[in-house]
């Protein structure tokens, strides 16, 4: 083999382990973005699961941890201002507020969370359906990334610790449907 | 008690020119006030110049200007707002990454694994483009065989080679 036909060898197999590199090299790239893709994705939260703590700062500027409502039942309400049968659920979950402010004030905990809203929106909401229990905006939406939120309204019952009791997806129908759910938790 | 009197007050002209520039400069506060408000409402146009900066938070690939859905209309409404009271596009892009998160922007920004989206599809392009030049560099032209390897050992060669030598 001639010096010029070896060069031409040695330079087209370095060619083709550049290309082979490269082509790993996106390779790597595709890999690390699936990994991330899929590591966002937990598992799915059910009956029986206990989701991750968060924060809510609500609207009133109060931050409330779900870790410091351990011992309690918890109701934790998806909303938004936009959409259309929250507004009577809303009432509903504001009745069922006052019944346990009456009956087990240290008992039960309601956590309203509104879901991808505008603040303006949500606070007129909350003053047009006079909700009192905490309300807060779902911030970067990792409280509903947590709780896998598809849409509004959904309603989450933590028992005392913590776990998953009950899952609304959709309205509650009456006070009576949430009193059943909060009750099973208590018992 | 007699009540004092003053040419000056008394004269009508006087009391004519108070109510005249009452009068006035109410109405000239009116209309500017008018005025100004309507100088501080932001347009159409500059509210969605942002919006169609920005994603809808509840829909699948929607930018807000094109979004017809109430959350939609309230968010512009809001860019609105905060257009009104001063805001930067600068702020309110950030006031809407704090709420929803980098998701709602058009351009995710370039850090962490961000970069990613940006160098992969260049680099594909730039490996398929080698890749190319590496097939067309190894493929003969069409039309024309590539020449058979040369068998130095054929003994018919090298007597046709001590010919020519023989006759130069």
């Amino acid at each position: 083999m001639s010096p010029k036909s070896k060069y031409t060898s040695r330079s087209q197999n370095n060619s083709k382990a550049w290309m082979i590199l490269a082509i790993l090299g996106v390779l790597v790239l595709l890999t690390i973005l699936g990994i991330r893709l899929f590591s966002n994705e937990s598992d799915v939260l059910e009956v029986g699961k206990t989701p991750k703590d968060f924060v809510l700062t609500t609207f009133s500027g109060e931050t409330i941890n779900t870790q410091d409502l351990r011992g309690k039942v918890v109701l934790i309400n998806f909303w938004a201002s936009w959409c259309t049968t929250c507004d009577e659920e809303g009432e509903l979950l504001e009745a069922a507020w006052r019944f346990y402010q009456r009956n087990n004030p240290d008992q039960v905990a309601f956590l309203g969370v509104a879901y991808a809203d505008t603040q303006p929106a949500s606070m007129a909401f909350i003053e047009n359906y006079g909700l009192t229990y905490p309300n807060g905006p779902d911030l970067q939406n990792q409280i509903s990334r947590i709780y896998q939120v598809g849409g509004v309204p959904e309603t989450y019952i933590l028992d005392e610790t913590g776990e998953v009791t009950a899952i609304k997806i959709g309205t509650f129908m009456s006070l009576e449907e949430i009193t059943t759910v909060i009750n099973t938790a208590l018992d | 008690m007699r009540p004092i009197k003053n040419a000056f007050f008394e004269g009508s002209w006087f009391w004519k020119l108070l109510v005249a520039c009452f009068l006035s400069s109410l109405v000239l506060g009116v209309i500017s006030k008018q005025i100004f408000a309507q100088a501080s409402t932001p347009s159409d146009d500059a509210v969605n110049q942002i919006a169609s900066q920005l994603y809808c938070p509840t829909c699948e690939n929607i930018t807000l200007d094109d979004c017809t859905t109430q959350s939609c209309r309230q968010m512009r409404a809001l860019i609105r707002e905060q257009l009104a009271e001063g805001l930067t596009e600068q702020e309110i892009k950030d006031y809407f990454v704090a709420q929803y998160g980098e998701k709602v922007l058009g351009e995710p920004p370039a850090r962490g694994l961000n970069w990613v989206l940006y160098v992969l599809p260049p680099l594909a392009f730039l490996i398929g483009m080698a890749a190319l030049v590496l097939w067309l560099r190894q493929k003969p032209p069409d039309g024309i065989e590539p020449p058979p390897p040369q068998n130095t050992d054929d003994p018919y060669l090298k007597q046709v080679e001590q010919d020519l030598k023989k006759l130069t």
